[in-house]
């Protein structure tokens, strides 16, 4: 009779998710910003473009048009610069990382809701490597008018960096 | 031999009550020396002479019982609770045998749930009896079984698992142990979870806070770079700022009101610069048990927009802490002043607004990427098991804790002349009470409590031969310092030890005072201020 209910025992499988129905505190309830979390390849090769120009990690300087409407991680995706996305865009990862200028950053937290970022993508960003005052989320940011001209640096390195010069290529 | 000894013991002693002088009867004491009663001195092996009278008198040898001193230095340490050890005791067992808790969600799998924990717990005691195992382990299935029935924790024996590893059940287990204790550390001071992040120490929290803000919000090009604190702050806060100044940081080091210890508002505005972004004031003082007004602190450090950060490791689960009423943006916790595990404490840091900090050291980016490292998941449970007791008992414990701090504090104000306590009156936390007993000589009153464990100032001060730092910031003068006795009154302290607390010092402190030619002139009526004591008397 044992070994039977034993065998059954043996059935019941740990079910992680099903244990762990964690209540989420009231005062945190609402996130003030809804993050952005679209596959898919934003918009087609007329949309109208802006110059946007990037500091890689190596200090040197590449000049991109940036269509309107695509996030910042596409339009590096799409133009080869060297950021990694690993979580493709759904604000899941530190690995967007990039660091505005003061004034581009305050526009662009004007523009939030409440004026501060989302929970997720501070929660993200706290992990990020090399964080500033000044650091967004790559795949959070909006390309608009508004950044006609701007600079974007990279940060030196991220979570996921190689020591052996290894660059992952955007899936 | 044993009927001689023992005859010695209570002539010394009777002769050391005796002999004791009155109120300025200095003449007495000699007097009283000679007609010592002559069968204690033929009893004694020294020579009939005066000097060795003395010594018999003001001797303690023998006087000591055996067996362990009476705890009441709570402010250093605390012993574990028995019911935190309970809830600690599955993790660090290895048995692999699994059991599931009781969970009120699963009613319905309950009659087969129940089954499965029987035929488990039978099936490892037959395997158990089979390979001998050892009695810590039997035990430790004692405790598991004791415990399946607790309604929180998810996992019994065998959860040895790292917390981080994502890909079996024994790490998952682990990690709900954790989400878990971080729940209880948060509910007790009214903060989320995710507010949380586990270190190893209050010391190690206050170094986070403290430079981990100043790397963030400071440095160069941020123009930010002043610090203000106080200086009767922990050693980790003061050392903390002064390796920001070596830096090249500013850092105020507030002085306190004398006799209190408390923080005088108008100088901590005038203190507050443009380039001010952390203000660092500790809740309840280890040493005097001050309680520092932390609301009206946090209002003004809010409305400047300057971090606060507060190290409550000695008010947590003791004095009610609601980090949002207080605006408390930083806050250190430690899990030894609560009954709970050493090598574990926590970091409240705000999320709204967010509060940043840059980590101390660099790993894989575990707890918010601020304190990567594997956690302790079994110290965890055991400081979260801490402060759901904290949280339970509050009341009851502060209401046994103030009736004996009351007890002692009157107690030692009735029977010992000259004594002062260190410390605000009303605004402090009672279990810690401190006491400067003037003319006596601090060290050797520790020596002669040899049957109590007290302390005469704090532990990380211990070992240095400067009085305190925190009694010289509140004005007292170094020999009144060095005769300072911290006590400190806990969950556990028992009636019993106060009293016998209280007869040792009423002893004890009179005979040192009787040895003390100090003293002796006080009582005379001599202003001590007024001697001219000659060059040679200091080498």
């Amino acid at each position: 009779m044992l070994r039977r209910i034993a065998s059954r025992s043996s059935n019941f499988v740990y079910s992680y998710s099903q244990t762990r129905p964690f209540p989420k505190p009231s005062h945190l309830a609402t996130t003030t910003q809804q993050q952005i979390r679209q596959h898919g390849d934003g918009p087609g090769p007329d949309a109208p473009t802006i110059q946007l120009t990037f500091i890689n990690p190596d200090d040197s300087q590449t000049t991109v048009a940036a269509r309107i409407g695509e996030t910042l991680l596409q339009t590096a995706h799409r133009t080869g610069i060297e950021i990694e996305g690993a979580c493709e865009g759904v604000c899941a990862c530190s690995t967007c990382h990039v660091i505005l200028d003061q004034e581009l950053y305050d526009t662009l937290l004007d523009e939030t809701e409440g004026g501060h970022l989302g929970e997720d993508e501070e929660d993200m960003l706290d992990m990020a490597f090399g964080l500033t005052h000044t650091s967004r989320l790559g795949c959070q940011i909006h390309v608009s008018e508004v950044m006609e001209g701007s600079v974007i640096t990279l940060p030196k390195a991220t979570r996921n960096f190689y020591v052996d010069g290894h660059k992952p290529k955007p899936h | 031999m044993i009927t001689m000894h023992r005859i010695l013991l209570t002539s010394s002693q009777r002769s050391l009550r005796s002999s004791r002088p009155k109120v300025a009867a200095t003449a007495t004491a000699t007097a009283t020396a000679t007609t010592t009663p002559t069968h204690a001195a033929s009893l004694s092996t020294a020579a009939l002479v005066h000097d060795d009278n003395d010594a018999n008198r003001f001797s303690i040898r023998g006087k000591f019982r055996t067996g362990r001193a009476s705890y009441l230095d709570m402010s250093s340490t605390t012993p574990l609770d028995p019911r935190v050890l309970d809830k600690m005791m599955p993790y660090f067992t290895l048995l692999g045998c699994y059991m599931r808790a009781r969970k009120s969600s699963f009613s319905r799998d309950q009659t087969v749930i129940d089954a499965t924990l029987s035929c488990s717990i039978v099936y490892a005691l037959n395997i158990l009896s089979r390979f001998n195992i050892p009695f810590a382990a039997r035990c430790s299935l004692t405790h598991a079984f004791a415990n399946f029935h607790s309604s929180r924790s998810n996992v019994q024996i065998g959860s040895y698992g790292n917390p981080h590893s994502r890909t079996h059940s024994y790490g998952w287990e682990s990690e709900s142990t954790v989400e878990d204790a971080r729940a209880q550390v948060a509910s007790l001071i009214k903060a989320s979870p995710k507010e949380i992040i586990f270190t190893s120490g209050a010391t190690e929290s206050n170094n986070l806070s403290i430079k981990g803000a100043a790397h963030f919000y400071g440095g160069e090009g941020k123009g930010k770079k002043h610090v203000i604190t106080t200086q009767t702050e922990h050693k980790c806060v003061l050392d903390s700022c002064r390796s920001l100044e070596q830096e090249g940081y500013e850092v105020t080091y507030l002085p306190v009101q004398s006799s209190t210890g408390l923080v005088d508002m108008e100088q901590l505005e005038n203190a507050m610069r443009e380039d001010t972004f952390l203000v660092s004031i500790m809740a309840v003082n280890n040493e005097i048990g001050t309680r520092q007004p932390i609301e009206e602190i946090g209002a003004l450090c809010r409305k400047k927009k300057i971090l606060f950060h507060t190290d409550a490791a000695q008010m947590l689960g003791k004095l009610p802490i609601d980090v949002n009423a207080m605006s408390i943006d930083l806050m250190s916790l430690s899990s030894h002043k609560i009954y709970g595990p050493k090598g574990i404490g926590a970091l409240y840091i705000r999320r709204r607004p967010r509060v940043r900090l840059e980590p101390l050291f660099s790993g894989g980016g575990q707890e918010r990427g601020l304190r990567s490292g594997t956690l302790p998941h079994t110290l965890c449970a055991g400081f979260g098991a801490a402060c759901e007791l904290a949280e339970k008992e509050m009341e009851i414990d502060d209401a046994w804790i103030r009736y004996l701090s009351d007890k002692l504090c009157s107690g030692i104000e009735a029977r010992i002349p000259m004594v002062t306590r260190n410390g605000h009156p009303e605004l402090r936390y009672p279990g810690c009470v401190n006491y400067s007993f003037a003319y006596v000589e601090g060290e050797s009153l520790l020596m002669a409590l040899k049957n109590v464990a007290v302390s005469s100032g704090s532990a990380c001060t211990s070992a240095s031969l400067e009085p305190s730092y925190v009694l010289r910031a509140l004005g007292v003068d170094d020999e009144l310092a060095h005769g300072s006795l911290r006590f400190g009154i806990g969950r556990f302290t028992s009636e019993a030890e106060v009293d016998f607390l209280l007869d040792l010092l009423e002893d004890h402190v009179g005979r040192l005072r009787d040895m003390s030619p100090l003293w002796e002139m006080v009582q005379e009526g001599i202003d001590l201020k007024t001697i001219q004591w000659s060059q040679d008397a200091h080498h």
